[in-house]
């Protein structure tokens, strides 16, 4: 049976900008707002939309991804037809190759998705936090008769330059696109979210392929293609909360604003619009006698002896008597020493913070960075992590690594 | 929502009709009496329709209903585990005041709470007495277009003879239509006419609003069966 539109996700970048962060993990896989992992949002949005097949597209370090996805079941894409497919490079008759690009990543997937037939594709990205509804920008795309659509976001025109920007007219009809451009014609970014007709994508892939010279990119290569043929492309502006979560400041920025969903942040308590995941299967979290919360958001299997405050702590952690962590994102399993202070930073997961240690510091005019610690490492009693240190290995007893 | 064009709630009933074969149900009922090698008779509507986009399918089990827990499970094979609607079988409920119920409108009375909680705008109704491969999903478009307040499937066929050769005692009740036009001017109970009737096949679509007000009201007033 054919499916209208399936989604195909794009999660096998390498997020190198996350450094210690994915060291040994995809971006998609980096823990987020508690009990989740970034790609919840795009998964959520599909199944929340209606769509039942996804493809997820994997490559880099795809091991906790692949353990994570499974069988797809907490987003309810355990189907008998369609479903949630992990979809690693693999071995054909005609030779093999890794992804070599966004767009060669799809064709090297173009069987898959003609399993299910389907008149419309959608490529999403597994590294944005949004909550997004795919029919809504479906309905635009048929509305218009477009054989391309973008999900765009306006930016304030002061950050337009940092941007790849689609320039429409009255119509929404894309005009041009500029690609981080000196002199911003438009404000109006690329989400990177793309609907195309299914036969004109597949058209454009098998050409782009053919041409040695493509970056096989669908920012670089694909989409300046379909300009230049004048094909009917359109932009669908996104009003909601977008975060891209590529950078360590941005990705902390986003934590934080969980904490806040009245004002900056994404609102994780709508019922309409759930964000599913993997559960931990731990018991509920528990603030002991000396623990003391404030303005936080505390996850399964935590153990809070100490002071917490405006901080995101994922499940499984310990805050032990006399500990001090504030403005801090301290992911899963870690656990936090007496007398160690955690301020401003992001601390990945079974990180051991040692005794008195110190980690990361509140901005103070002169510096604002974001601590980050690798997942694993072990910060020894009495060390010091400076605001803008990046720490992948163990920092021994009473050392400072800045 | 993107893949879904059929706005409509799946309820069947599987004890329908168990009175007319006595040998097969003594430790089974109708839904599981067994077909054509590999199948029980529930496959046949419950398949019908999950093909037709229907993923939200209550099923009100009455009696001898442990081989259907059985065969039905969580659903998985019928792509009906799900978060939000999927399989949802319900037993009865009784206690000393409240006895089990009889008939289908006090079986839909049973579950008035779990209609009123739910979003689909359709029910579609059936029993498991009848293999077909039935399309749900045009059932509900003639429904839709037709503006009807209910629809009834029904076949042209000469009544079976199990229904003739019954006793005035029959408590399944089986019903023929008298159509003008396509438009149900009257139902027949347990009608003894020979020749082709109007057979209807019990399955109905109607909007769920109007099935709760009208189980509601019927309800109320003890004492009407269906």
């Amino acid at each position: 049976m054919a499916k209208e539109m399936i989604a195909m996700l794009l999660a096998g970048g390498q997020g190198s900008r996350l450094y210690a962060l994915t060291q040994n993990l995809a971006k998609p896989a980096v823990p987020f707002g508690g009990k989740y992992r970034i790609i919840d949002f795009p998964l959520s949005n599909c199944v929340n939309s209606g769509i039942d097949t996804v493809g997820i597209l994997t490559q880099y370090q795809p091991l906790v991804l692949n353990e994570y996805i499974g069988n797809g079941q907490p987003w309810d894409l355990d189907r008998l037809h369609g479903g949630v497919h992990v979809l690693p490079p693999y071995q054909q008759a005609s030779g093999s190759d890794w992804y070599k690009g966004t767009a060669n990543a799809i064709y090297q997937n173009i069987s898959f998705i003609d399993r299910y037939d389907p008149e419309y594709v959608i490529i999403l990205s597994g590294d944005q936090i949004c909550k997004q509804d795919y029919s809504d920008f479906l309905k635009f795309h048929k509305e218009k008769g477009a054989e391309f659509s973008v999900a765009v976001m306006e930016v304030p025109w002061e950050e337009a330059s940092r941007f790849g920007l689609m320039v429409t007219d009255d119509n929404d009809k894309i005009t041009e696109f500029q690609e981080k451009p000196k002199e911003p014609k438009s404000n109006l970014a690329s989400m990177g979210i793309y609907i195309f007709n299914w036969d004109i994508l597949r058209k454009y892939l098998e050409e782009d392929e053919a041409d040695p010279n493509s970056e096989n990119d669908f920012g670089n290569n694909i989409i300046p293609n379909l300009l230049r043929d004048g094909r009917d492309m359109y932009a669908y502006r996104f009003s909601g909360y977008w975060k891209d979560v590529g950078t360590i400041p941005s990705l902390w920025e986003a934590n934080m604003e969980v904490l806040d969903p009245e004002h900056s942040g994404i609102d994780l308590f709508d019922e309409e619009w759930k964000i599913y995941s993997r559960n931990s299967g731990m018991t509920g979290h528990k603030i002991g006698e000396t623990g003391v919360v404030e303005n936080s958001m505390i996850t399964d299997g935590c153990r809070i002896n100490g002071h917490v405050k405006h901080s995101i702590l994922f499940a499984g952690v310990k805050v032990e008597p006399g500990a001090e962590v504030e403005d801090a994102v301290v992911m899963g399993g870690t656990t936090i020493k007496a007398g160690a202070v955690v301020k401003h930073c992001i601390v990945a997961e079974n990180v051991t913070i040692g005794e008195n240690a110190v980690v990361g510091a509140m901005p103070d005019g002169e510096s604002s960075g974001v601590a980050t610690v690798g997942s694993g490492v072990e910060i020894g009693n009495g060390a010091k992590v400076g605001p803008n240190a990046m720490v992948s290995n163990n920092v021994k007893d009473g050392e400072e690594q800045w | 929502m993107v893949n879904s064009n059929i706005d409509a709630l799946g309820i069947i009933f599987p004890n329908s009709y168990d009175d007319l074969v006595p040998e097969l149900v003594a430790d089974r009922l109708m839904a599981s009496i067994p077909f054509a090698d590999r199948y029980r008779m529930i496959d046949f509507i419950l398949s019908s329709m999950v093909n037709c986009g229907i993923d939200n399918v209550s099923v009100i089990v009455r009696k001898n209903y442990h081989s259907l827990l059985d065969h039905l499970g969580s659903g998985r094979e019928w792509d009906l585990t799900r978060k939000n609607g999927g399989l949802n079988i319900v037993p009865p409920f009784a206690e000393k005041n409240i006895k089990v119920y009889n008939g289908r409108v006090e079986a839909l009375a049973s579950i008035l709470g779990f209609l009123k909680s739910q979003k689909e705008k359709y029910v579609v109704m059936a029993d498991t007495n009848i293999a077909v491969n039935f399309d749900f999903g045009a059932f509900l478009e003639q429904h839709i277009e037709s503006g009807a307040d209910v629809t009834i499937a029904y076949t042209e066929e000469e009544l079976p003879k199990s229904a003739l050769e019954a006793g005035t005692d029959n408590k399944s009740l089986y019903y023929t239509l008298e159509l003008e036009n396509k438009r149900v001017n009257n139902i027949r109970i347990n009608s003894k006419a020979t020749g082709v009737q109007n057979f209807s096949m019990n399955i109905y679509a109607i909007e769920r609003e109007l099935l709760i007000d009208q189980i509601s009201q019927v309800f109320v007033e003890k004492g009407k069966t269906v």
